[in-house]
């Protein structure tokens, strides 16, 4: 056997289930043929959904909801799964980029839902609603640096209201807001642009300023315990 | 810093500390994937096969198994039109088809690869793609729990094992740590235990032991 042999081996047996069920899916699925893709669709995606919705976010959904891995995951993919059947992607290469988005904002809509009012109103601080910092172990523990031990032991919480409290006092507080608005409520640099009214760019300067600056203060956001 | 950063510095992993879920998780996808760990590289390899297959990587890295096994063939394909077989890929589309569940794909893609180098006993293809095929034969026994699969999982995690001390001198920690799961599959705890005190002073086989996704396992098994 050589490359170009097993090569077409490869695309012999290359996947071609999601072309099918894309396919399936625009010449609309008719209610007993939804049953017949769902077993596969579960099936692939699964064990993805705690990853496509970010592990910490998917953990805290599983503590609050009171659900177990499976019974959760097996929730959004159903959610997932109407809204493909309502608004399916438009290009096939795109496919699993778009389900791994679908399950993030699910995900990301139940844990607004499951905040009750009181809950909200503390959370909220200006226009910026933190879900919790505890939810996106990723920036937790890039401000912590590289002791994971220091972004396990501090509620994610607390670090995000003193960072914004200092941020306030050195007058970095907009370009704080808009790292944290990016990675907490899952927010692309352009949209913020358009929100306020100015460029792409000047957000993405004003972002990396912010990032610069959370950098520079996380080991007292830390307690000092980040060496 | 991404998943994928921390999977390639491995900074995060330090003897004597706790088990960290997430820093578990990371190691779980890098033990199916340590093919594009940079432990492997491929000097031969021309930039345009290269830019390609980081792509691939990064979708990987991402979970996004189907649309990272198009990319790892594209990448292939354009290795080829220069002469170049890019196996890094290849291994990269076995684990696509494994990390997908494809089984049967996964396995005879593997063979394949062990069949194409078999004139070149020393490539690192070999001990790369024996650990696919164990795991690939662990998934089968986790499923139908046949004997002949957990044999097959020791077979090939032996083989692995075998390939490294053979060609490296000495076997690393994830090698040792297959072989001792597939032997605690087949309830040979004895031989489990004397390749544990084999390896029990080196740091990456402890890691492996206490954040596997067999520790407890193993834990038992030495507290025996």
């Amino acid at each position: 056997m050589n490359g170009h042999d097993w090569l077409a081996a490869q695309k012999e047996t290359r996947d071609l289930w999601p072309r099918r069920f894309l396919g399936a899916l625009r010449a609309g699925l008719a209610d007993g043929e939804a049953e017949v893709w769902l077993p596969e669709f579960t099936r692939r995606f699964r064990n993805r959904v705690p990853d496509f919705a970010g592990a910490g976010l998917f953990a805290t959904l599983a503590r609050v909801e009171g659900m177990e891995t499976r019974e959760l995951a097996d929730y959004i993919i159903g959610h997932v799964y109407l809204a493909l059947r309502r608004n399916q992607p438009r290009e096939e290469a795109a496919f699993v980029d778009y389900v791994r988005r679908c399950v993030r904002s699910v995900a990301v809509t139940m844990r607004r839902q499951s905040l009750d009012s009181v809950h909200r109103a503390a959370a909220r601080d200006g226009e910026l609603q933190i879900l919790s910092l505890d939810e996106h172990p990723a920036l937790l523990e890039a401000l912590a640096g590289h002791d994971p031990d220091a972004a396990a032991q501090l509620s994610g919480q607390r670090v995000v209201v003193y960072l914004l409290a200092q941020a306030e006092r050195d007058g970095q507080r907009e370009n704080v807001e808009i790292v944290l608005r990016t990675t907490l409520d899952d927010m692309a640099l352009a949209d913020i642009a358009r929100e306020r009214g100015v460029s792409r760019q000047a957000i993405a300067k004003r972002y990396q300023r912010g990032m610069a600056y959370l950098q520079a203060h996380r080991e007292a956001a830390f307690g000092g315990s980040t060496q | 810093m991404s998943d994928d950063h921390e999977v390639r510095g491995l900074n995060l992993v330090r003897p004597g500390a706790e088990s960290n879920p997430r820093v578990a998780r990371i190691r779980e996808q890098l033990r199916a994937n340590d093919a594009w760990n940079k432990n492997e590289p491929d000097a031969a390899e021309p930039p345009t096969v290269s830019a390609v297959r980081r792509r691939a990587e990064q979708l990987l890295a991402q979970r996004l198994y189907e649309d990272a096994e198009d990319t790892f063939l594209e990448a292939i394909e354009v290795g080829l039109r220069e002469n170049h077989f890019c196996w890094q890929a290849a291994l990269n589309i076995v684990n696509c088809r494994l990390f997908l569940r494809r089984l049967d794909e996964a396995d005879r893609g593997a063979a394949g690869l062990l069949q194409m180098f078999e004139t070149r006993p020393d490539h690192p293809v070999h001990y790369l793609a024996a650990t696919q095929r164990g795991a690939i034969a662990a998934e089968r026994w986790g499923m139908d729990h046949d004997p002949e699969n957990a044999q097959a999982a020791l077979g090939w995690a032996q083989r692995a094992y075998d390939w490294q001390r053979t060609y490296r001198a000495y076997a690393d920690g994830l090698r040792a740590y297959n072989v001792i799961v597939a032997l605690l599959r087949l309830d040979r705890r004895a031989e489990a235990l004397e390749t544990y005190r084999r390896h029990d002073g080196d740091d990456d086989f402890q890691t492996w032991c206490r954040q596997g996704e067999h520790a407890a396992d193993i834990a038992q098994l030495t507290a025996e």
